[in-house]
């Protein structure tokens, strides 16, 4: 498929196929830049790695662009402003007063309106050279491919777990380079995943943690500057690769904190036994979205249950799969096990007896409830959120630590 | 390195967070492997045993696994996902 941009003509058209940027379905055709253009791209080209040729190479680039809030307000600006000639957003949310300390893509007035009409309005405002296409859609396994079809890069700007796979396997399994970014509070994290012979996201990350583990931007907050510098990064990513310059972050992971302004950068590899990218991969198409992210619940008990059925001398087995020295800090009894030891030590515990584990906030213990249904012990449940909430609704002398 | 040289553990995002310590220094003596480090920060901080499973050990900057072998003087980088946007 040959791409251009809207209003192109075959006058003047080259091909220059980018190192990094072109799906093999999918090659650039560049267009003589107007005067205006000229004028407005003049202190880039002025640069030797980018000439005329690079911005018009950027002229002819497509980016998908997955989010438009922290981290996809400076990756749509900055690409806009650069001259990337067309972006696709894709969002689903409306702007929120609480967005606005990170996300200068939305104003006050757009308050309450869908975040890509206002993200359309700023960046034709910003440049009117380039064309946006705007999917008001949450990115998902039913339109991921069809989104990411004829574009040269996918930039994630996502906010959340799920669709951090699903960019990258979308990516992985269509051959276009993912330009990866993500906040927490004052770090950020960088790289690029799927480009060739680079690693993926789960190559760094197998598997994401189950929900509640790592805290949202809305549940562990961030300073409103962070995505800004992070998704300036990542937009820096985006050019390098789409102008082929330079050494992009392809197998190194560029950690950022602002508060000790400290930038690291480890490198990663392409895992071969990775399920997406590795050698022998048995991930060939998108994962149903809520299944491969740990969503499905294992059984539960809550405290009140719990409490209930052993004030009727009905209690159920209980096992404990903290740390030895967590039993001095808060114990309601049941046999130890730390998690590390329960698939050696399986031969302890009775298949076919009602057992409730649990830990200290009840992540290890769904781990280990997991772990058991997978051995047959078909009656193990969960105690929801462990000592923490016995503590909390049961018996506060139990100490929360 | 001198052999009485620790092993530097830095931390980031959530564990840093929940640890509240950016760096730890562990006697190379006591732990050998990345493996048996983390279980020994797990036992001091129980977030570490609860991310164990998601956490991207790093040993002198380079990508590791449980099993990579730790010396004196070494810097192992514990990281994990983040997913804020």
């Amino acid at each position: 498929m040959t791409c251009t941009t809207a209003g192109a003509t075959s006058d003047g058209d080259r091909f220059l196929p980018s190192p990094y940027a072109s799906p093999s379905n999918h090659s650039l055709t560049l267009l003589p830049l107007s005067d205006p253009e000229k004028r407005r791209y003049g202190r880039q080209v002025l640069l030797p790695e980018v000439g005329i040729e690079g911005q018009e190479r950027l002229q002819a680039s497509r980016v998908l662009i997955v989010g438009a809030g922290g981290l996809g307000s400076p990756l749509a600006l900055y690409l806009a402003a650069a001259g990337v000639g067309h972006i696709s957003l894709v969002d689903d949310d409306v702007v929120d007063e609480s967005n606005l300390h990170r996300q200068p893509l939305h104003g006050t007035a757009d308050v309450g309106r869908s975040k890509l009409d206002s993200a359309l309005e700023r960046l034709k405002d910003l440049n009117p050279h380039i064309s946006v296409t705007t999917h008001a859609a949450r990115f998902t396994s039913e339109n991921a491919m069809g989104l990411l079809q004829g574009h040269d890069v996918i930039a994630d700007g996502t906010d959340n777990f799920q669709t951090r796979y699903l960019v990258n396997d979308a990516s992985v399994l269509s051959g276009v380079p993912n330009v990866h970014a993500s906040v927490f509070r004052f770090e950020g994290q960088v790289s690029v995943f799927g480009a060739p012979g680079g690693p993926c996201y789960r190559c760094l990350y197998p598997e994401p943690p189950p929900p509640g583990l790592v805290p949202s931007c809305a549940e562990g907050g961030v300073l409103g500057v962070l995505p800004g510098t992070v998704g300036t990064l990542q937009a820096t990513e985006v050019l390098k690769l789409l102008l082929g310059i330079g050494t992009p972050l392809i197998g190194r992971l560029l950690l950022y904190d602002a508060l000790s302004a400290n930038f690291d950068t480890v490198s990663i590899q392409r895992d071969p036994g990775c399920p997406l990218c590795g050698d022998q991969p048995s991930i060939d198409k998108l994962i149903d979205y809520d299944a491969f992210c740990g969503l499905e619940a294992v059984p539960e008990m809550t405290v009140v249950e719990l409490n209930d059925r052993q004030a009727r001398d009905t209690a159920p087995y209980l096992l404990d799969v903290r740390e030895p020295e967590e039993l001095q800090l808060a114990s309601i009894g049941g046999t130890l096990i730390p998690l590390g030891e329960l698939s050696s030590r399986l031969h302890e515990l009775n298949r076919d007896e009602e057992l409730v584990v649990y830990c200290r906030t009840g992540v290890r213990s769904a781990q280990a409830v997991r772990l058991l249904q997978d051995h047959g012990f078909g009656r193990a449940q969960n105690l929801k959120g462990g000592l923490r909430a016995w503590s909390l609704e049961i018996d506060p002398e139990i100490p929360i630590y | 390195m001198s052999a009485s040289e620790p092993v530097r553990v830095r931390l980031f995002s959530v564990l840093k967070e929940r640890t509240g310590q950016s760096e730890i220094l562990l006697d190379a003596g006591d732990v050998d492997s990345v493996g048996a480090a983390l279980s020994a920060l797990g036992r001091t901080y129980p977030v570490i045993a609860d991310y164990r499973r998601w956490i991207r050990p790093a040993v002198n900057r380079a990508y590791a696994d449980e099993d990579t072998l730790l010396k004196s003087g070494d810097e192992l980088a514990l990281i994990t996902p983040v997913s804020g946007g």
